[in-house]
Order: C-alpha cells, then structure tokens, then sequence
C-alpha cells in the first residue's frame, strides 16, 4: 500500500455511509450509564424521605441547578442563570481544557442547593426538574435530527458532482511549477517582507504578534507555526540557496516558541486538565497542538534548509525555570506524537486534554511524514492506515466529512468550524488522494459562493461577519486565505484568483514601506494569506516531504546579504552554478554579498556584478558586489 | 466566601446578555485596524497586547457579587442554624476553593 491508495479518495470516489465508530458509541454508553446512575442516586433521597437538604442536592444531580426547584422560591431564579453557567464552564472545558469546570458548577450548584434548602423542599420541584431535564434533552435530539438530516442531504448533490470535479482537480494538481525557474514577484517580496520584519526581530521581542490569549487560535505558537511555513515554503520554492536571513528568521521563530511565554499555557491545562501538578513537560501527553504544529514546523526549516541542528540532543528545550526544563530534540517531539497514537483508544489523539481536534490530527500525522522526510523514517507506512480507518470510522459524519471536535471523555462531537478546505492542504502531505477528495468536495461546494465584482473579476461572497480567529473579531481574511491556501495547492487558478480578490478587496490591503498586509485581519490570517500568496500546485506537499530541488542541495549559496536593503526574490543552483534575483528593499545601490559552499579554489564567470569573475577561497567562500536596481539578475557560473 | 470559580464563572456569564444588549442597542463596536498587523520595525518595539479596558469595572462587579454571596451565605446560615450549611460551605470552600487556589499557584 502507497501513501497516495490510503484513505477514502482513491478508487470510485463515494462520500462514506453513516456511522458511528465502536469507539465512540462505547463512549457514548458510558456517558450515558453515568448520567442515569447521577438520576438514580438523586431521586433516592427524595423517594426515601431523606432531609430537605439531601434532597435539593440529589435532585441537582439531575441537571445543573436543578436542585434550585426543590429549594423554591426565589432559589429557582438561579437555575436558568446555573444552566448559563454551566454553558459557560462547557467553553472554558473547551476553551482551555479545564475539566474541572463543569464538574464544579454542575456538583457545586447540586451541595449549594442543598445548603441552601430550609426544612422542607418545594414538592413541585422533582417534577420541575423532570421537566425541564427532559425539554432539554428533547432540544437536543431535535437538534441532532436537524444536523443528521443537514449531513444526509449533502450526500446525493456530492455523489452527483465528485467523479467529474475529482477529474478535474487531478488534472490541474498534475500542472507543478518548474522548479529550476521560480522566482517571487514584488508582491510576493512585499508579503515576505510582512513575515521578515516580524521574524527578524530579537527573539524576546513580539512587535506585530497578537498577545491575547495562549489557549486557543489567537494563541502565539499558531502564528509561530504559520510564520514558519510560509517562510519554508518560501526557502524550499524560490530560495533554496539563499541561507543568510533567510534561515535567521525561521531559527528566531523557533527560538521564540522555546520561550515559556509561548508553550506555559500547557502547566495550567495540565494541572487543572490532567490533574497532573508535577510534570508539565509539553511533548509527553496530549497537547498534539503543540507536538505536532510544532513538528511539522522544525522538520520543513530542516528540509528546506538542510540544517540538521534540531536532530541534536537537547536543542529544542523547553525551560520552565532555573531549575526546570523539558529537554528534547525533533526526534523526541515526534517520538511524543507517535507514542500517543500507539495508545490512542480514538486512533487520534487530543490538543486540549479531553479535546481531539481532527485537524491538529492532521498536523500531527503531516509530522510524521516530515519526519520520513527528514531521517528516512517509515511512519507513514506504519502509522497512516490506522490512522486513517480510526478518522473515517469514529470522526466523519453521515456527508463522509470529517467531524471538527469529538470530546474523549464523552464520546460527544461538538460543532466545530473546520471543512474539507482546511483537511485538504494537510492531508495532501500524506495521503494525496484522499487530498484531492477532499478539495473536490471543498471546490464544488464553494461555487455557488463565487461571482464577478462590479469590475468583472471574480470574489467569493461568504455570509455573515466572519470570525478572525487569530484575534477573535469579525472578518473573512481567515477563511478567503484558508481557501486560497487550499486552491494553490491543488492548482485550481480559478477559486485561488477569486480568493485572492475578495482578501484584497474586503481585508484592509495597504501596502506601506514595501511591505504588504491586510489591516482588517490578526495576525495569524495575515501569516496564512501570505502562505496562500507564495504557493503554486504541490508547494504545501513538497515543502514537508520533499525539500528544495534535489541540485540545489549541493550548490552554492548565497549567505550574507543585508535585510531589507537586499530582497532575493530567486536562489536557485544547478549544482555548480548560483542563479540569483535580487531587487532592492531600501532604495538603490551598492550592496555586498557573501558566497558560500562553492568549489574551493575554483574559478567563476559573473554576470550581473560589479565583477565578472571570482576565485572561491580555500573553505568555498567569496565575495561580490553588487548595483541593486530594480530586478537585479545575478549568475555566478563555473569558468 | 465559598466557590470563588463558581462566582467568576456567574459574572461572566451574566456579561454576555448585557454585550449582546449592547450591540443591539447601541451597534456593535466598528472594526478597526489590526495594530499588531500595522506594526513595522521602525514602530515602538513593545508588544501589542489586548488592552483589558473594562478591567476596573470587571473587578468592581467581581467585588461586588462575591459581597453579595457572602451576604446570601451569611443570611442562610442566620435563618436556618439547624442545618449543616455553615459546616459544609466551609468544608466546600476548603476542598474546592483551596484545590483550584493551589493548582495555580
């Protein structure tokens, strides 16, 4: 079996049929056993006559601040506000993994009833709180019913469409760019320049980085991890010889992410998720969110760059404090992602504790596949059929689209906002096939979305306000880059110019001091958009599995320039010769450039220099001077 | 008194109706310009952090809902003294609102 005849989108292309996975329905039956057995043991007290107190309590154990009925009166008022409550410690569960939450408002509401109980009980109060449970659990089913039935629907219209969109997304997925010819326009060098400015500052400096929160997607180690993949898929595409800055930037990136600032919120989650207040190292259990992101990260800056430093021990350490520190390397951060899986009940494994993300499963498993990539490794082999038979048998709905959340505890899935645009670029890492698949679906369902402006160009349309959530305020800037991510990457020009459009005509486009950005969206949307922006077909899969063209690997580089004063738009090599395309990022003229890893001692032809030849030193280096005007061209060739 | 997680969670469940009163009433506040997305090198250096500006008022209502579940606590203690409530607010405080205090500190 290849990695590209796993998953569902290989053979007759067919969304899966309906199901529950043997996983989640025993998970379900727990659940549910439990909250009978909570019933039972609080109606005894009120069928044996126990005190007032015991009762209010039990019957709180029916629904959160039930027992406020039995206490009557003006007790009652707190039951609505007690379900509120309880709502809300469910997004805190979620929010940050603090499992504690609903058990504290759903028992503490039930003992403070029961302090709060007089000598008698109110007597409608069973029979309200029987009520109410009910209503509620009514609500729910409909709700269920109305979602099924959503699902269900989709099936026929994907069926109809999947064959012939499928064809068409294989055949512009197979139309790559030429490798041995990228080069980044102005407008790409003003998106990089975005990422540069940020990346480049002291490692303990976050100007241009939005500091909100560090438990959910606003979180610092997103836009880390994005900022790093927009600039890996920058080094493996257009740079592959360019090191200097280049490879400054990602190592500062992954440098910032060591910093307790960044992976802290992982000491909180553990003590008040695990219940664990020894050891809070964050590439153990769980936290997929972190390993994972984190793993695809530093394994495309190796492969792109062919810095091997992070395969050493101890060079990613996680340093809690002077006497503390979580020491690991590459190998020990993906050794963590698969250690989880080995033991995943689910196939997947959770972010947050309690809390599996499909998504961050994504991640997690492109991990891997760096990791092959990186070392020769052969996970994707070992790991991604299980995998992949976990995720269709206890994570995709009745469409056959993969569920956003499912919570481990309970077996229950949550609604969250996650679709096949965003599985798509992910899974192309691994599982090509099922990729396409899932774009196929994603392309079609897009459609209807997309129209001419009033200046005959093409825009997508979304409903409503939108939500960044990179800095949790309204937008579309997130969703036109997610989709124009997935569009580049499986070539489909016509939805990625259309993505294109509506992010530089709706998010705030201003371009200031040579450098790009859309004002309306965070950070992390902006980081994304400007991935989006770089990629052609197959950029998001080669940067994570294949590195840069296989000569360049060997060739010269270029490893001294000054930023922004010289922007490379293009460091390609055949390897022997140096091809480069420089423009000038602050005003024109001379800048000097330093060379390195060419033929010790062997002489060059140049063109486009102050020079037209040049002899390597001993140890392979030289140097060059340069007149940045415009488009700058620049050949360093062997005599 | 007892369940200070209890409380926070209370008071920011009740925000929520009050900001969506807000909105409805007033329009929900214009987007802005990102300043973290507008940051360029030559700009300060400091980190561009959410600036928590209803702080003051948060901690004045926070204060003032704790008071008030001391009051209600107090009054049911006074006007039941058969029951175990004064007993067993204190050791629901001890086990619950210690432990959480604990596990953050």
């Amino acid at each position: 079996m290849t990695v590209q005849d796993i998953g569902f989108g290989t053979a007759a292309a067919q969304p899966l049929p309906a199901q529950k996975g043997p996983v989640t329905a025993a998970r379900q039956r727990r659940t549910w056993t439990i909250y009978a057995a909570l019933c039972v043991a609080g109606l005894l007290p009120t069928l044996l006559g126990a005190s007032a107190s015991l009762q209010a309590a039990g019957i709180g154990l029916w629904l959160p601040g039930a027992g406020f009925l039995s206490v009557g009166g003006w007790a009652a008022v707190l039951f609505p506000l007690t379900l509120a409550l309880f709502v809300f410690s469910l997004v805190a569960w979620f929010w940050a993994g603090m499992v504690l939450g609903p058990v504290i408002v759903w028992l503490g509401s039930a003992a403070l009833a029961g302090a709060m109980a007089g000598d008698t009980v109110w007597a409608g109060g069973p029979y309200a709180a029987a009520f109410a449970t009910a209503g509620i659990g009514y609500a729910f089913h409909r709700r269920n019913v109305r979602l099924r039935d959503a699902a269900l629907a989709k099936i026929a219209p994907r069926a109809a469409f999947l064959d012939a969109s499928l064809a068409e997304v294989r055949a512009q997925a197979a139309d790559i760019p030429d490798p041995a010819t990228r080069e980044m326009t102005p407008t790409d060098l003003a998106a990089l320049r975005y990422l540069l400015d940020r990346s480049l500052q002291p490692v303990t400096e976050w100007g241009g980085f939005d500091i909100i929160d560090q438990f959910q997607p606003a979180a610092l180690r997103y836009q880390l991890n994005h900022m790093g993949f927009a600039l890996g898929i920058a080094q493996t595409a257009y740079v592959p010889n360019f090191h200097g800055y280049m490879g400054q930037a990602q190592r500062n990136l992954i440098d910032k992410y060591l910093l307790r600032k960044v992976w802290g919120y992982w000491v909180y989650e553990s003590c008040w998720g695990h219940l664990n207040f020894t050891n809070w190292d964050p590439a153990a259990r769980d936290n997929i969110m972190l390993t994972g992101w984190f793993g695809m990260h530093v394994g495309q800056y190796m492969l792109a760059s062919g810095d091997r430093r992070y395969l050493e021990p101890g060079s990613l350490t996680f340093r809690l404090n002077a006497k503390t520190a979580y020491v690991h390397d590459f190998n020990t951060i993906i050794g963590s992602v698969k250690t989880n899986y080995d033991t995943a009940e689910f196939g997947l494994f959770a972010c947050e504790p309690n809390w599996i993300y499909p998504i961050c499963n994504h991640y997690g498993l492109a991990s891997l596949a760096v990791q092959d990539a990186v070392t020769g490794s052969d996970n994707i082999r070992r790991y991604a059929p299980g995998w992949f038979k976990m995720l269709n048998q206890e994570f995709t709905d009745e469409a056959g689209s993969i569920i956003g959340l499912r919570s481990q505890h309970t077996g229950m899935p949550i609604p969250f906002p996650t679709g096949e645009v965003a599985y798509a670029a992910f899974q192309n890492c691994f599982a090509p096939g099922s990729a396409q698949q899932q774009w196929a679906i994603a392309r079609r369902e897009i459609a209807p979305a997309i129209h001419p402006d009033a200046n005959g160009k093409m825009r997508i349309s979304l409903p409503g306000k939108g939500l960044d959530t990179g800095n949790y305020k309204s937008g579309h800037t997130g969703a036109f880059a997610s989709i124009l991510v997935a569009a580049k990457e499986f070539g489909d020009t016509y939805v990625a110019e259309a993505a294109q459009n509506s992010l530089d005509s709706d998010c705030g486009l201003e371009i200031r001091d040579g450098v790009r950005r859309y004002t309306g969206g965070s950070n992390d949307t902006n980081t994304y958009a400007i991935l989006g922006q770089l990629m052609q077909a197959g950029d998001f899969r080669r940067s994570f599995t294949q590195g840069p063209h296989a000569p360049s690997r060997t060739g010269p580089v270029l490893e001294a320039a000054s930023y922004p004063a010289v922007l490379v738009a293009q460091a390609i090599s055949d390897g022997d010769n140096l091809r480069l395309v420089l423009y000038p990022g602050a005003g024109d003229g001379r800048q000097t450039l330093g060379l390195e890893r060419l033929a010790p001692g062997r002489a060059y032809t140049v063109t486009g220099a102050t020079t037209d030849a040049l002899t390597a030193s001993p140890d392979g280096k030289a140097s060059l001077d340069v007149m940045l005007s415009g488009r700058t061209a620049v050949t360093v060739t062997p005599a | 008194m007892a369940c200070c997680a209890f409380a926070v969670y209370l008071l920011s469940q009740l925000l929520w109706p009050l900001r969506w009163l807000r909105d409805r009433l007033l329009g929900a506040p214009a987007v802005t310009a990102s300043a973290s997305v507008a940051w360029s090198p030559a700009a300060a250096s400091t980190p561009v952090a959410r600036k928590w500006r209803w702080k003051p008022a948060l901690l004045l209502l926070l204060a003032a809902e704790v008071f008030g579940l001391g009051v209600a606590a107090t009054a049911a203690s006074v006007s039941a003294p058969a029951q175990p409530s004064v007993e067993f607010l204190d050791a629901l405080h001890g086990s619950i609102c210690s432990a959480v205090k604990g596990s953050l500190s």
